[in-house]
Order: structure tokens, then C-alpha cells, then sequence
């Protein structure tokens, strides 16, 4: 059990005392502390106790009030349930509650001065977004609804135009729905071939498989960067390197990845890229699709209507320039804005930092759940080489998932999922009907996979006594 | 659909017909034959001396109503679950299954001679196995028409037995479906 960290305010003290001096860094150890050296010996006397390093769950999670809650029978909340939406610090909500205070207007049309600024503030949101991804250009961000929107943009509006009879589309059969279903409507439509990706003993999708499966005839390559279910890291700049050396695109879902560690689509050099607010601490109802400026330019409409106009005639129209040709309609603007402030808020922690305190939680949740008589995990083990996300979807012998997480949820306040994570081909693939998953963000703690395991061995228990 | 005699000694019911459905729109229209002899319309239902489903519901309700522990009404409820006979495999088949995202469910609906509807099931997780067990406990045994007619709402009440409504309701509403689906 991990001991509560003590914050001390040290920096502020310390300028207390010299306003001159830089301000000490964590731990601070009395009497052992180097820096200390022009400290008067009055300061030195002082008791205070010595600071334990906080978690990162533990500094960041007075900023999400909602974890601060008990449910059903008077359990506190522990919420694991992250891979399907993530909480929302207060900054995020405060900045969607403001834009509706106090600037609400619409953007892109209208000289007047809330207008200008809600305007200003909802391209400064994308520009934020742009700088996240190390997009070179804010012009290459398109909002849209979520990522099944974004992904569903490029299926018409890339794929109509540039998919025809026999051509192929590779992904692999750990992909989520909204990256299997627009294809697989792009190949009725247009008579291309969808190819699947197998995985390998290690329950990773087969990289040697999906190189085998490249030809001249591949055109688009679509694939997960983080599985919402084997918790697996693709190896996106190998993949982006081999697709483009057969002439085909990649596309890459990465709702799994860019809230939880560095993405840089420069780096890895992928053609399209979508992701969901939901997931980073940002509103629902907004998500983006970054595509390299050469491809959007090309691209016809996906949705037609206001804003994505250049002059509407009454027998044709032309439309914008990217991105504004893809955002039709009034978009969401408070929760663009909000997405805008989420970026901010995971900016300040680092993403490096949240990657890195989330490796220690995947391992942490890995090892204590494996070690639960009957329990099994998919996806690939934990190693030196092999970084699983801080996610596990398991199943214990003999038990259904979602008895498992009805009973989690109403004895313990556990919240997880039961199904099959909208991934039904991966899990027929694995022989199973549904699965639970416990899945972790950089504000949850040690002490939260301690009461998961906990709940989980009395649940365990509880049904085992039946049988 | 020609009427077998010699089928099904599980319910020991003679003369009923095995009422199939399925929910893909492709099939063909789903029809009942009953017993000629036993024919009736709806407005000359007799009153039976049976207890009817809905103060079955009523009953089923009050005792969880009347357990206090959330835990005890989960024991009491995979009680329920054990209650259900086993099913036979020839009936776990996707024909029967009720579509629902996380458990598989299978519904065997008949309907004997003289209407009265009898319903087994099972499912691969103890809880809606409860679940339909409960259900069962209500409309087994009740006429057509009174299943029929219940609606989604009347079976809320059994959302006491003290976990999420949701389930129980989902649940009842594609039995429903299936029920309407059927006449």
C-alpha cells in the first residue's frame, strides 16, 4: 500500500524565507537537504514531516470532483472505466460553462465582438489540437463529431473517390467497429476488398502478416495505434513506412493513444489520424481527423450544407478550402473549446509524465490481477520490450463478465465494463462471447487497483459459494 | 406446419404447437395454428381461477421489496436462477437467442391449446438468468392475451429486485418485441 503523499508547498515557502532563491525540488528531506546551504538554521528546526513522492493519481485527482462520489450501497466510486470515456478536470468544465456565460456566439460569420472571440477562441482550440499531434499546419485538423465520425469522413470522402473494384484495404481483426464498418461499407459501395490482420500467440496483431499482406493492390491500411482490448502498442512508423512503400495510405486510430502518451504524426508519419475528446478529458460531441494537407485539399465533401460553401448557385456550388470544406453546419463550439482547454490541462502534466506513471499502473494492474486463481488476461504479457496501456480485459472461469461487473459495481462501487468493447470480430477470434475490462487514466491510483482486486476476489467468491 | 404429437415430452403438454421466431426481417410472416376445435376470441376470455400474472408480478416484487440487503436480494435472486430447469442444447440455438450486447439469452416460447403460453429459458450469465427466471415465474402459465398485454412498464416493478432496472427492462422489452413480432 503506497503511502498518501504529503504536498508541501515548498517553493513558496522557501521564497518566503529567500524570495531570491530557486525553489527546492521534491523530496525535501530535513536535515539532509543539499540546496539547503543558505537556509538559516531557524528554517532547519522546523518540523516538518518528509515528503513522500505524490502519484500523479494522487495530485491530479482533486481536480476531477466526480471521483469524490458514492454509488449504490454507499461505496465511494472507483471508476475504471476509461477507455470508455475519460473524466473531466474542473478546468474543462469551467471553460465550456464561460464560452456559454459569457461569449457564446457563432463563429466564422458575424462582425460582432462575441462573434470575433468565440470565433477566436474555437480556431485557437485547433491550433491547440495542430500543436498537440505536431501537426505542421492547424489547417490540417478537422473537427468532427468523435473519431467514428472522423474515420467515416475519410471512407467517403478519400474512399469514394479513390478506392475502385479489386483494390484492398488492410486492417487488422483487433480493430474497433468504427474502423471496421465504414469499410466495410466503402467495399460494397466501391468493390474493394477488405483484408484481415490475425494475431500472433502473443495475442498482438501479426505485423508479418500485415507486411505479407501489402501488395500494389493495398491502397489504404487502417489500424488501431492502442487495442481498447489487448492493451497492444502497434509499431505505427514501421507500419506508416511499409504502406507507403507500396503506394498505400495509412490511417490510424488512435483514440487509445493520444490521450495517454506522445503522439506526433510528423514522426510517424501517417496520412490520416483520428481521435476522440471524450477520451483526453475533453467533452463528448467532439473529436478530430488530422490529414496531411495534399490528401484533404483533394477530397470532395463528406457532409454538405453552411460553412463548407465558397458560393452556392442554384445549380451548383463550390466548396471551401480543408478544413472548413469538412465542417459543415454550426460546429460544437463550447466543446471545441473545451477539447482546447483538455489539450492545456494534460499539456501542463506532460504527456511523457502521464505515459510513464501509466507503464507503472499497467504493470501494477497486470501482475495483481494475474495473479487471481482463474482469471484471464488477453493481449500480450508485460516485459522489458512489450508496454501494455494501463487497461486489462479478462475473464474468470466459470463466471460471466457481467455478473462480474454487476456485482463490482453494486457491492464495491467498481465500475468497469462487460461485453465485447465494440470489437465483436476480435472476440469471436479469441473464442469468447464477452469480456470485462478494467481500464486506467493518469488520475486513478495504486489504491484503486487495490480495491479493484479486492472487489473482484469477493465477487469471485461470492459466486464460487453458489456453485 | 402440420401438429406433433409425438414431439416434446419436456412439457408433457399435448396438442401445442412450437412457436418459432426468429427477428431477421427476411423471414416469412410468423403464424399460429391452433387446435381447430379450441377456437375463441378475445373478447370471450373466461376469467380463470388461475392467479394471474399480474399479481404473480406483485408477489415478485414485494419479496424483494421486503429484503432489505442489496446482497441478499442478489442470494435470493441466483436462488431464482437455480430455479430454472436446465435447457436442453437442441434449444440453445441462435433462433431462440434474445439479442442483447453482453449475455447470451435463449427464449423457448410455446403456446398450448388453449392459449395459455408456456416459456423456458437460459442464459450463459447468472444474473439474467435470474432474470428470466423471474419473468418466467410471472408469465408462465398465463394466457396469451395477458402477456400479451403486459407492457414493459407493468414488469418495472420488478426492477426492486435491487439491481439496475435497465437490465430487467431491456430484457422485457425484446421479449415483448418478440411476443408482437409473433401475432
Amino acid at each position: 500500500m503506497s503511502i498518501e503523499g504529503v504536498v508541501l508547498k515548498l517553493p513558496s515557502f522557501s521564497q518566503l524565507i529567500n524570495p531570491n532563491r530557486t525553489p527546492l525540488k521534491f523530496p525535501f528531506n530535513f536535515p539532509n537537504s543539499s540546496s539547503s546551504s543558505s537556509y538559516s538554521s531557524a528554517t532547519a528546526s522546523l518540523s516538518v514531516p518528509a515528503a513522500a513522492p505524490v502519484s500523479l493519481g494522487h495530485s491530479t485527482r482533486p481536480d476531477f470532483e466526480i471521483l469524490y462520489q458514492k454509488v449504490n450501497n454507499g461505496s465511494k466510486l472507483v471508476y475504471l472505466d476509461n477507455a470508455a470515456t475519460s473524466q473531466k478536470p474542473s478546468a474543462v468544465i469551467d471553460a465550456v460553462n464561460n464560452y456559454y456565460k459569457s461569449y457564446n456566439s457563432n463563429v466564422h460569420r458575424g462582425i460582432h465582438f462575441l462573434s470575433a472571440k468565440a470565433t477566436d477562441e474555437y480556431e485557437m482550440a485547433r491550433r491547440k489540437v495542430a500543436s498537440f499531434v505536431n501537426a505542421p499546419e492547424s489547417s490540417e485538423i478537422v473537427f468532427t463529431r468523435n473519431a467514428t465520425e472522423a474515420i467515416n469522413l475519410v471512407a467517403y470522402s478519400w474512399g469514394l473517390s479513390n478506392l475502385k473494384a479489386g483494390d484492398e484495404i488492410v486492417v487488422t481483426i483487433a480493430e474497433h467497429h468504427s474502423s471496421i464498418v465504414p469499410w466495410q461499407i466503402l467495399s460494397e459501395k466501391t468493390g474493394a476488398v477488405l483484408k484481415f490482420v490475425s494475431l500472433t500467440e502473443d495475442e498482438v496483431p501479426d505485423i508479418k502478416v500485415l507486411q505479407d499482406l501489402l501488395s500494389k493492390k493495398t491502397k489504404l491500411v487502417a489500424v488501431h495505434h492502442v487495442s481498447n482490448v489487448l492493451a497492444s502498442v502497434l509499431p505505427i512508423k514501421d507500419i506508416a513506412q511499409w504502406a507507403h512503400d507500396v503506394g498505400a495510405r495509412i490511417l490510424v486510430d488512435a483514440c487509445q493513444s493520444v490521450p495517454h502518451m506522445v503522439v506526433d504524426v510528423q514522426d510517424l508519419g501517417v496520412d490520416f489520424l483520428v481521435a476522440s475528446s471524450h477520451k483526453m478529458c475533453g467533452p463528448t460531441g467532439i473529436g478530430f481527423l488530422y490529414g496531411k494537407s495534399e490528401l484533404l485539399t483533394a477530397m470532395p465533401p463528406f457532409l454538405g450544407g453552411g460553412e463548407m460553401i465558397s458560393d452556392v448557385f442554384l445549380d451548383h456550388s463550390t466548396y471551401a478550402e480543408p478544413p472548413s470544406r469538412f465542417e459543415a453546419g454550426t460546429p460544437a463550439i463550447g466543446e471545441a473549446i473545451g477539447l482546447g482547454t483538455a489539450i492545456d490541462y494534460l499539456s501542463q502534466i506532460g504527456m511523457q509524465k502521464i505515459h510513464d506513471y501509466e507503464v507503472e499502473l499497467a504493470n501494477y494492474l497486470y501482475e495483481n490481477l494475474h495473479a487471481i486463481p482463474g482469471v484471464r488476461i488477453y493481449g500480450p504479457a508485460p516485459s522489458e520490450t512489450v508496454h501494455r496501456a494501463a487497461l486489462c480485459s479478462f475473464n474468470v472461469e466459470g463466471l460471466h463478465p457481467t455478473d462480474i461487473a454487476t456485482f463490482l459495481d453494486q457491492q464495491h462501487g467498481v465500475a468497469i465494463r462487460s461485453g465485447h468493447h465494440c470489437a465483436q470480430p476480435l472476440h469471436r477470434y479469441l473464442g469468447i462471447n464477452a469480456s470485462a475490462r478494467a481500464s486506467l487514466y493518469f488520475y486513478n491510483t495504486k489504491e484503486d487497483v487495490d480495491d479493484f482486486i479486492r472487489a473482484l476476489e469477493d465477487t469471485i467468491a461470492f459466486f464460487t459459494s453458489f456453485k | 406446419m402440420a401438429i406433433d404429437d409425438d414431439d416434446d415430452t419436456r412439457l408433457r403438454l399435448p396438442l401445442f404447437k412450437p412457436v418459432n421466431f426468429d427477428i431477421h426481417p427476411s423471414s416469412p410472416p410468423i403464424s399460429i395454428s391452433t387446435n381447430p376445435i379450441s377456437t375463441f376470441s378475445c373478447s370471450t376470455v373466461t376469467v380463470t381461477p388461475v392467479t394471474s400474472a399480474n399479481s404473480k408480478l406483485q408477489t415478485v416484487a414485494a419479496e424483494f421489496n421486503s429484503i432489505s440487503e442489496p446482497i441478499d436480494r442478489v442470494k435470493r435472486l441466483i436462488k431464482y436462477a437455480s430455479q430454472l430447469p436446465q435447457l436442453d442444447d437442441s434449444v440453445r440455438v441462435s433462433a431462440n437467442r434474445v439479442m442483447g450486447c453482453t449475455a447470451q439469452v435463449w427464449l423457448d416460447v410455446r403456446m398450448d391449446s388453449d392459449g395459455t403460453m408456456r416459456f423456458l429459458a437460459d442464459s450463459d450469465s447468472e444474473i439474467t438468468k435470474a432474470f428470466c427466471s423471474c419473468l418466467i415465474s410471472v408469465l408462465d402459465g398465463a394466457k396469451s392475451e395477458e402477456v400479451l398485454g403486459m407492457k414493459t412498464e407493468d414488469l418495472g416493478d420488478l426492477n426492486v429486485v435491487g439491481l439496475h432496472g435497465t437490465k430487467v427492462d431491456s430484457r422485457v422489452n425484446t421479449w415483448e418485441k418478440k411476443e408482437d413480432s409473433k401475432f
